[in-house]
């Protein structure tokens, strides 16, 4: 591999001496990364935001997760908020249909200095296997061109109002289903 | 849809009827945008040709106007006591967040 072709300003190659030594020795990579890449150049906090980064890994799938407790009631409080909202009955499946196929996605989020912010789970449906006409006719919303939002603050500074925002929780989960 | 992960039901067979809308679906933008359009032109909200994002309400000397990004709201008008008591509404209709004078748009910064 030519690492010229590549950004290798983190980039030191150590000498075919020291690479033959430990050919396969930890993880079974001929070459493996650690030995091209160095952090000596970040910043100590970087440094930091990096291990906490990697220290935590986000689960795929629901087996996975259910392992944690801490991804556990993340998802009880998630299936909490729709059984408040109402979002589904259970019920037997009409003949001829299928029903569509659903998974819960997990994210980590996290604090610009890299500790933790919250769990995130949330149950998705898997809605690229709708067909419009049949599952849905329209999907267009609208949203404010950048514009009007300019003129209108324009407009709010020459009359000096108050200006004030909102923001709703959970959105998506209010919109009604015919 | 059927069932999620981790949820069993005595009997086999069974799926669930969605009733609201879920992450994922297709029309979830546009059920979202229907359901606060028809909140607003409750309240008497007139929605604006030129934007459809923009709601607009004259009542008298009473001036309100909305501005939509989805799921988030500018609010203003001529008259701080109309918009506490159209925000006193919305907080009713959805499980709101009043984020109070604005500070930052869509990556715009309001000084």
């Amino acid at each position: 591999m030519k690492l010229q072709d590549f950004v290798t300003y983190t980039v030191h190659k150590m000498s075919p001496s020291d690479c033959s030594l430990s050919p396969q020795r930890k993880s079974g990579a001929p070459y493996p990364i650690t030995h091209y890449m160095s952090c000596d150049k970040f910043s100590v906090q970087h440094c930091r935001f990096l291990a906490a980064v990697i220290a935590e890994k986000e689960p795929t799938t629901f087996s996975k997760a259910v392992k944690d407790g801490r991804w556990r009631s993340t998802m009880q409080h998630e299936i909490q908020t729709l059984e408040d909202n109402h979002t589904w009955t259970v019920c037997p499946l009409p003949t001829n249909k299928k029903a569509l196929g659903c998974k819960w996605i997990y994210k980590i989020k996290y604090h610009s200095d890299g500790t933790i912010e919250q769990f995130k789970a949330r149950p998705v449906i898997l809605g690229n296997h709708q067909v419009e006409g049949i599952d849905y006719i329209e999907t267009f919303a609208p949203v404010a061109k950048l514009v009007i939002v300019q003129i209108v603050l324009a407009v709010v500074a020459a009359k000096g109002w108050d200006l004030h925002q909102m923001d709703v929780h959970n959105a998506f989960l209010h919109g009604e289903l015919q | 849809m059927k069932l999620l992960p981790g949820f069993r039901t005595a009997q086999p067979g069974m799926v669930c009827k969605l009733a609201k809308s879920l992450y994922g679906l297709k029309q979830a933008p546009y059920c979202w945008f229907a359901k606060l359009s028809l909140a607003l032109k409750h309240y008497g909200f007139r929605q604006s040709y030129s934007d459809y994002s923009l709601f607009t309400l004259i009542d008298k000397d009473v001036q309100l106007v909305v501005l939509v990004y989805i799921d988030d709201l500018i609010i203003f008008g001529n008259n701080y006591t109309s918009i506490q008591c159209f925000k006193d509404y919305l907080s009713k209709c959805f499980h709101m967040k009043d984020l109070g004078l604005l500070k930052y748009f869509l990556g715009v910064e309001v000084a």
